[in-house]
């Protein structure tokens, strides 16, 4: 027999060729993924207005730009929170890892930001953040077609009441993609254990060094002024013209955040020394 | 070694097998002239073979 | 209609000129996107957005482009190979206009926002089925083709011809499997962990399935073709055909490297991928080798130069792709500007590269004339090959340079950099990038030059020679 003469044998020895590395790498592993023993009890499936946020982000590709999955590694988990587990995605169908991060992972965007700052984040991100290339959501505003709603809860599987779905009349899409947003990656307590700790004694090494005021300023433009106003004149967060607090106890807000208020932690990305000099900026504005 | 170990190692050791398998088959020394017969036999195709005796035309010439 | 005496070349035509409408598309598209990034500026949402577009750039380059001139190349081949005409001529038509339909729906569809978001499987549920029904019609007619012919044994173009036909069937059903909502709303039947590993044993395939063997199987047949001398060696390329086809079914986990899927699944990825340099350099040795006594040819033969600069970008796309699959590489590239760097050496310069000779060797035959301008198509050659150097080059350092930011630490173990400020330092590359895409995009436009007056030439010929 050769087969490079029966071309029906040879199609069917092909077909058992792909099939033996299908079955290792794609077809058993269906025993091991999403194991009962891997489920997240505190997993939620997604409410009627999540869901329809998620197929707002699904319609408009935004994972073509942001990734939702957190890697054991340092810069990952430093920069995002907590590591990604299998268990936490067992509702998501499809999933939504993404390949490419152009602009940061979202799995754990809940709880972040207050909803204020996403809705002015999604209309307009360059007046948050002004080197963004993020394209602008406004049109977003439109109200939110729920014709389906059901439809998908039931397909899905996921449990809801008449009165969740009543709630949906007088939404828009954006409310949709930012109720979305906040619930991504909140189902289990990471904030906790992964917080940002502030350790040793808190003493302002800048102390009235004016020295550092130019790049507090310059930290406080980019990080901070879109919450708090270029002037300190508050926005989404308080004004911070009037902060008499202690520089320890304001350096505590910013290194560890306020996770009920949402004002973000920004221990992980600024690390001690520049929160310390962000800190004198704005102690140095308030003596002033 | 652990238990996944030995079994990486015997399905690599299988894989192998088949592999020289597949190998000394198509280069058996009987072999070499049919197998590498259809690269000299692709270089002239530019018209059918004649089938059932009927004359082969090219269409492009139509 | 009776094309039973020769080759059915007319409809090697036609999806020869229709694969190069939509491969314009495609590149039209990635010159946008890419400007987009850069200047966000240039987004019209709703339907214009980076989000929606970059999809319709895939699907049309390798749905439209790549998929649709392999059809031609397919027919084309099969028949010559086989030494009989195509099974039904009549099937082929329907299957171009089909084609066609598709990719129009699949353009349109993934504009209104209708999407899986499965990367390369985005079509919506009754588009995936018109795509099916291609693929069945489309196989039917090569493989019937194939046992009818009149040739004993199969040149290995055949092999590879045959294991895509299969390759694409299974991965394309799998993957695509959903749970309808309504006619342009679907969820997959896979959830979270699961639905991430079938997706990337299936698009790690696409890479093997789309982007290997058929551009393999038009490589075996033209380089010959071109040089006049046979391929080096037949039994060397079945060798690596049947590992090929073995080794790359393992490797979809190399895009899920510390991501939550099992660890076993992630290292036979990782081993399989770097196993898989054998097969992959049996074939690009075996274009080598096949130069032997011919390396003049570079320089005579413009074609020649096309394939061979094509079978070294696959040669170093498949060491490049298997350190990728490496844990440690992973963690520092996977997710930055180096993945597209990769894949556009694979898809500009491997795929394109050999797709351009073909159609350059084959549009003279079938219009039976001679090519319009050699010093042309010498000219195209150039641009492809800087525009594609130029990006591929520009991402691999913005992804090397991204990565070594992000990693950056301070001494007191935070990170020095946040998210932005590594971004801000990619707009230079970006721009670059933008450039080298206008590049290729002037090369494609005169190829296309190129080819229309070469066809409309020939037509005048045969007008000329019938009166
Ligand atoms: C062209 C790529 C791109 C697309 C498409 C895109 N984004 Fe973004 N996104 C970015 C970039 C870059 C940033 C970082 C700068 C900023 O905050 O604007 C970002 C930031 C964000 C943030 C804040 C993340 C953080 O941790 O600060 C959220 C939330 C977000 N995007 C949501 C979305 C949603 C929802 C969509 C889809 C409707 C979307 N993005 C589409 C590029 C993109
Ligand atoms: C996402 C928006 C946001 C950003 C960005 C942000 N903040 Fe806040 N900030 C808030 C909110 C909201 C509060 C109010 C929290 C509360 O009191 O519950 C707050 C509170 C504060 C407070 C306490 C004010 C008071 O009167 O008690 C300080 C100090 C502060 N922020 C400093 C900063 C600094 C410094 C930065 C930049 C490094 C920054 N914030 C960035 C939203 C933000
Ligand atoms: C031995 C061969 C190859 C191996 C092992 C390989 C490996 C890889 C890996 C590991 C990635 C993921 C990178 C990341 O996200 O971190 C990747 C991406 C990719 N490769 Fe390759 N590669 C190979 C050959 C090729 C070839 C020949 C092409 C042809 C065009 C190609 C096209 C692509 C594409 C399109 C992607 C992007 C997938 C996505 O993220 O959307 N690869 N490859």
């Amino acid at each position: 027999m050769t087969i490079e003469k029966k071309p029906i044998i040879f199609l069917l020895l092909a077909t058992a060729t792909i099939l033996v590395g299908t079955v290792v790498t794609m077809v058993l592993p269906f025993r091991w993924i999403n194991d009962p023993k891997l489920a997240i009890a505190s997993v939620k499936p997604y409410t009627p207005l999540q869901l329809e946020g998620r197929d707002i982000y699904i319609r408009e590709g935004c994972n073509n730009c942001h990734t939702q999955t957190v890697r054991p590694l340092l810069s990952d988990t430093e920069r995002y929170g907590e590591y990604s587990k299998s268990g936490e995605f067992a509702y998501d169908q499809p999933f939504l890892w993404g390949s490419r991060r152009n602009g940061p992972d979202v799995a754990r965007i809940g709880g972040k930001y207050p909803d204020a700052w996403h809705v002015k984040h999604m209309k307009d991100p360059r007046s948050m953040v002004p080197r963004s290339n993020m394209p602008a959501y406004k049109f977003l505003e439109q109200p939110l077609d729920t014709s389906l709603t059901e439809r998908k809860m039931k397909a899905l599987n996921f449990p809801y009441t008449q009165a969740q779905i009543a709630e949906l009349s007088g939404k828009t899409e954006l409310d949709a993609m930012v109720a979305y947003l906040q619930k991504l990656g909140n189902d289990i307590p990471w904030r906790k254990t992964g917080k940002a700790e502030v350790l040793g004694e808190l003493k302002n090494p800048f102390q009235d060094n004016a020295a550092v005021l130019p790049e507090g300023k310059k930290l406080y433009l980019e990080h901070c002024a879109q919450c708090h106003g270029k002037d300190l004149e508050g926005e989404v967060g308080p004004s911070l013209k009037d902060l008499d607090k202690p520089d320890a106890v304001v350096f505590g807000i910013v290194y560890s955040g306020i996770p009920a208020g949402s004002m973000p932690a920004f221990g992980d990305s600024l690390g001690k020394e520049r929160t310390w000099k962000v800190v004198t900026f704005l102690k140095s504005e308030h003596r002033r | 070694m652990d238990a996944a170990s030995v079994y990486y190692l015997g399905v690599t050791v299988i894989l192998f097998l088949v592999f020289a398998a597949i190998v000394a088959r198509v280069y058996s020394g009987k072999r070499k002239a049919k197998g590498e017969e259809p690269k000299y036999r692709m270089m002239e195709d530019e018209k059918p073979h004649e089938a059932n005796g009927k004359g082969g035309r090219d269409v492009r010439r139509k | 209609m009776n094309q039973q005496e020769g080759y059915a070349d007319d409809i090697v035509k036609g999806f020869i000129i229709w694969s190069m409408v939509w491969g314009l598309v495609a590149v039209l598209v990635g010159v946008l996107i890419s400007f987009q990034i850069a200047f966000p500026q240039l987004n019209l949402p709703p339907y214009l957005t980076y989000g929606r577009l970059r999809p319709i750039h895939t699907n049309a380059g390798i749905f439209g482009w790549g998929i649709g001139s392999f059809m031609a190349f397919f027919i084309y081949i099969t028949q010559r190979l086989t030494r009989t005409p195509l099974w039904s001529p009549g099937l082929a038509r329907v299957q171009l206009w089909l084609f066609n339909v598709v990719i129009a729906l699949a353009a349109v569809t993934l504009a209104l926002g209708m999407n899986r978001s499965k990367e390369y499987a985005e079509l919506e549920w009754p588009v995936a089925i018109l795509v099916v029904v291609l693929w069945v019609i489309f196989s039917v007619n090569i493989v019937m083709t194939i046992v009818k012919r009149r040739e004993e044994q199969m040149y290995i173009s055949l092999w590879y011809i045959l294991a895509t036909l299969v390759g694409v069937a299974v991965l394309y059903l799998v993957n695509n499997a959903a749970i309808p909502v309504s006619l342009t709303k679907s969820y997959s039947a896979y959830a979270g962990a699961n639905d991430a590993n079938v997706q990337w044993w299936y698009g790690h395939n696409a890479v093997a399935m789309v982007l290997t063997t058929p551009p393999l199987a038009i490589f075996y047949y033209f380089l010959p073709k071109t040089t006049g001398v046979p391929i080096y060696s037949h039994r060397m390329g079945v060798i690596a055909f049947w590992s090929l086809i073995f080794m790359y079914l393992w490797t979809g986990a190399h895009h899920l490297l510390w991501a939550p899927v099992p660890d076993w699944v992630q290292t036979l990825a990782m081993g399989f991928s770097v196993m898989l340099i054998a097969p992959s350099w049996a074939a690009v040795f075996n274009g080598y080798f096949s130069m032997n006594g011919q390396w003049h040819q570079m320089r005579d033969n413009y074609l020649v130069k096309f394939l061979i600069f094509g079978i070294t970008f696959y040669g170093m796309q498949t060491l490049q792709g298997p350190s990728q699959a490496v844990r440690t590489f992973s963690a520092f590239i996977h997710f930055t500007d180096w993945v597209p760097g990769h894949v556009h050496m694979g898809t500009l310069g491997w795929v394109s590269l050999v797709l351009f000779a073909a159609i350059y060797y084959t549009v003279p035959k079938v219009y039976q004339t001679e090519i319009y301008s050699i010093p042309l198509a010498n000219l195209h050659f150039w641009l492809a090959l800087t525009g594609q150097l130029i990006f591929s080059i520009s991402m691999w350092i913005a992804g090397v340079q991204q990565a070594a930011m992000l990693n950056a630490t301070n001494p007191d173990g935070s990170l020095h950099y946040s998210f932005m400020e590594t971004l801000i330092e990619l707009y230079p590359y970006w721009h670059m990038r933008a450039a080298g895409g206008l590049i290729y995009l002037a090369g494609l436009a005169f190829f296309l030059y190129n080819i229309f007056k070469t066809i409309t030439g020939g037509k005048a010929r045969a007008a000329a020679q019938r009166a």
